[in-house]
């Protein structure tokens, strides 16, 4: 049987947990509890999922071409040539 | 003006360094460029700030230590440059409480399944939804987010690369978190999505261990 008080104390370090900023001996705490709670794993679960999907959405956040180009013409004007020019 | 600057490149096209400089620098311009943009209020500012920082950077590529962290030495540079070009303020902060933006991802999570949407994460392809959806914040919850959330930084970097307390990172990351969340499910919803798994709810299963992400 888990007891409320720990479930309330787990779930407000949802994110530092999940962004690996705990001491040690909280991150214990939360591992172990998590071990045994469906409703906080499942928590941090969907939580977990979220931030990977916020991760793959990389490809999708693009720096615009134009800014790309005009990086790159004033760094060839520096003398930089890129491999195979 | 340091040694450095007095240095005038002599590459010769393809050269080792160019080719270091093209593989390992360049392709870290997005994210010097979300670097940029949150320490600019001015889209053309923060371009300015890129250019500025990829010269420099070629400039000195000399004192790039190879298999050292080329984001945080980038960073830095741009954080240098823009320090130099104008001195600012700090930025407002804002004191959120921050045990209770954990609470409102759990307020996420049971909104998800009153809509059956636990595994939309998961199962769903988000990423052009995401993508609008950062779009939409408010810049400096965005450019936290996207930072952490996106490029891999630690609170501490982000910390250091925008001059802001680690506290301030946090409220705007777990806020930025919680904002996505909302518009996400709101789009899931919308959508008319279902991704809950009846199987999995009564059985008996396995709590598989969640591992941290990463350590700070």
């Amino acid at each position: 049987m888990v007891s409320r008080a720990e479930c309330e104390f787990v779930v407000m370090r949802l994110w530092p947990y999940l962004d690996g900023v705990l001491s040690e001996e909280e991150r214990e705490r939360i591992v172990r509890h998590l071990e045994v709670c469906r409703d906080c794993h499942s928590h941090f679960d969907f939580a977990n999922a979220f931030l990977d999907a916020v991760a793959a959405a990389r490809p999708h956040l693009k720096v615009n071409d134009s800014l790309r180009s005009r990086v790159m013409g004033a760094l060839t004007a520096e003398g930089f040539r890129a491999a195979g020019n | 003006m340091d040694q450095a600057d007095a240095h005038v490149p002599q590459a010769s096209p393809g050269s080792n360094r160019d080719r270091e400089f093209a593989e390992i620098a360049l392709p870290l311009l997005p994210t010097i460029a979300r670097v940029a943009a949150a320490l600019t209020d001015d889209p053309s500012d923060a371009d300015d700030l890129v250019q500025e920082t990829f010269l420099r950077a070629y400039r000195h590529w000399n004192t790039f230590v190879p298999g050292t962290d080329c984001k945080a030495w980038l960073s830095t540079i741009c954080r240098h440059a823009f320090v130099e070009q104008r001195r600012r303020n700090a930025r407002f902060v804002v004191a959120d409480d921050q045990e209770l933006e954990n609470l409102a991802a759990v307020r996420q999570h049971n909104r998800a399944k009153a809509s059956d949407l636990d595994g939309m994460f998961g199962r769903l392809d988000l990423g052009p939804a995401i993508a609008r959806a950062i779009a939409a914040l408010e810049p400096h919850y965005r450019d936290v987010a996207t930072l952490v959330d996106v490029d891999g930084f630690t609170y501490e970097e982000v910390a250091a690369a925008l001059d802001i307390p680690i506290g301030t990172v946090r409220s705007r990351l777990y806020r930025a978190r919680r904002q996505l969340q909302e518009s996400l499910i709101d789009y899931a919803v919308d959508a008319g999505f279902k991704t809950s798994d009846a199987s999995q709810r009564s059985q008996t299963i396995t709590l598989r261990p969640i591992p941290e992400r990463r350590h700070g």
